[in-house]
């Protein structure tokens, strides 16, 4: 499996990987948890979450998040809310569901100190533009995107392989935003297929936007940035990361006297 | 008062981007608003390619720059001020200032310290 990967990673910068333990539901249930909580102290007029049990009913809590009404600031608030109390569990928890992230990025591994959640409801058209996370974040880095509920189409992410993305980035510089725009939503690039459980490894270089949301289901995605102890730690600086591993002979040579 | 908040990608070094929400944040706080959304530049798309291509489906109140500084090339973009003006309050964390179209001179004083007056 790893040779596999390796090889279609190294020809497209990402792959869509399942989990290989239950970390994926368990994040999902703490947020899951910690969401009811934190909407019954927004409006005690909100809608009261039903017990659910089983997976089906779980998913469908999450694609149905937007029958609530929340929007902006306090959707925002919210987001921010649920990003702090699972920001200590999810760097270890997606280390420890895809093993190929280790494989990558190798054995002395920096994550960073917060995570991010985006909650993307049917038709709202505030959304990240068209971008890449680095040259601002390292070059060295993996990004780790994985829904909370199954994405498809509209409701999951554009990326650009490699090679379209070094197309996007000469249009981008010979015609301007406008133009790498066009070629990245429209031209270039696949919607991202990934199901609950599963995530999306992808080269922090690579170009990729997220399109409006046409379908009737609130998209939930957290994506958390890991990358090599020892590799360039990029604009953003080693601050925004903090240790999750090092190797034993890390450890010796840096307690070495 | 909703607030789009603008990230300076120039900044990131000293001030990496939880700080700059975090400013941001407080300093909009401070006036009656709240952050729904946030955006920033790579460094391809200095100085707004990004933020005219979101301009058109912003839904806010207000724009709050990280810093005054994001709208200067060789002098400040006065032209640029003026067109986010005609729509939003333009707030700027780091100058600890508001303008509208009414108040703009309010940003002067940091203009002149700065050598950018108009």
């Amino acid at each position: 499996m790893h040779d596999l990967f390796s090889q279609e990673y190294a020809k497209t910068g990402y792959m869509v990987v399942k989990a290989q333990d239950l970390g994926p539901w368990e994040l999902r249930e703490n947020l899951h948890a910690i969401c009811c909580e934190k909407l019954n102290e927004i409006n005690e007029t909100h809608e009261r979450v039903p017990v659910y049990v089983g997976r089906t009913a779980r998913t469908s809590w999450f694609d149905n998040f937007h029958r609530r009404g929340l929007q902006g600031p306090e959707l925002n608030k919210l987001r921010l809310d649920l990003q702090e109390a699972v920001r200590h569990q999810v760097g270890p928890t997606l280390f420890a569901s895809f093993p190929i992230i280790e494989r990558l990025v190798g054995p002395d591994v920096v994550h960073q100190r917060g995570c991010n959640l985006v909650i993307a409801q049917p038709g709202d058209s505030e959304r990240a533009p068209t971008h890449r996370d680095a040259p601002l974040n390292s070059n060295f880095e993996v990004v780790c995107w994985v829904p909370m509920n199954d994405c498809h189409g509209t409701k999951s992410m554009r990326m650009l392989n490699l090679d379209e993305t070094r197309v996007a980035l000469a249009v981008l510089k010979d015609q301007g935003y406008a133009a790498y725009k066009d070629y990245a939503d429209c031209e270039a690039g696949v919607a991202l297929e990934v199901p609950f459980g599963s995530a999306c490894i992808f080269w922090a270089g690579l170009v990729h936007s997220v399109p409006i949301n046409q379908t009737n289901q609130t998209r939930w995605v957290i994506n958390h940035r890991f990358k090599s102890f020892w590799a360039p730690y990029g604009a953003k600086g080693s601050g925004y990361f903090t240790t999750l591993q090092t190797s034993p002979l890390t450890r010796l040579g840096l307690e070495a006297t | 008062m909703r607030v789009y908040a603008v990230l300076d990608c120039q900044s990131l070094r000293g001030c990496p981007p939880p700080l700059q929400h975090l400013a941001i944040r407080s300093f909009s706080e401070q006036h009656g608003g709240e952050v729904s959304f946030y955006t920033c530049e790579d460094p391809l798309t200095l100085p707004y390619g990004v933020l005219q291509d979101q301009l058109p489906t912003i839904e806010a109140d207000g724009l709050c720059f990280f810093t005054s500084k994001q709208l200067v090339q060789k002098e400040f973009d006065f032209k640029f001020l003026d067109e986010l003006l005609a729509r939003w309050a333009v707030g700027f964390a780091r100058e600890n200032v508001w303008v509208t179209k009414d108040n703009r001179h309010e940003l002067q004083p940091w203009l002149w310290r700065e050598g950018y007056g108009e």
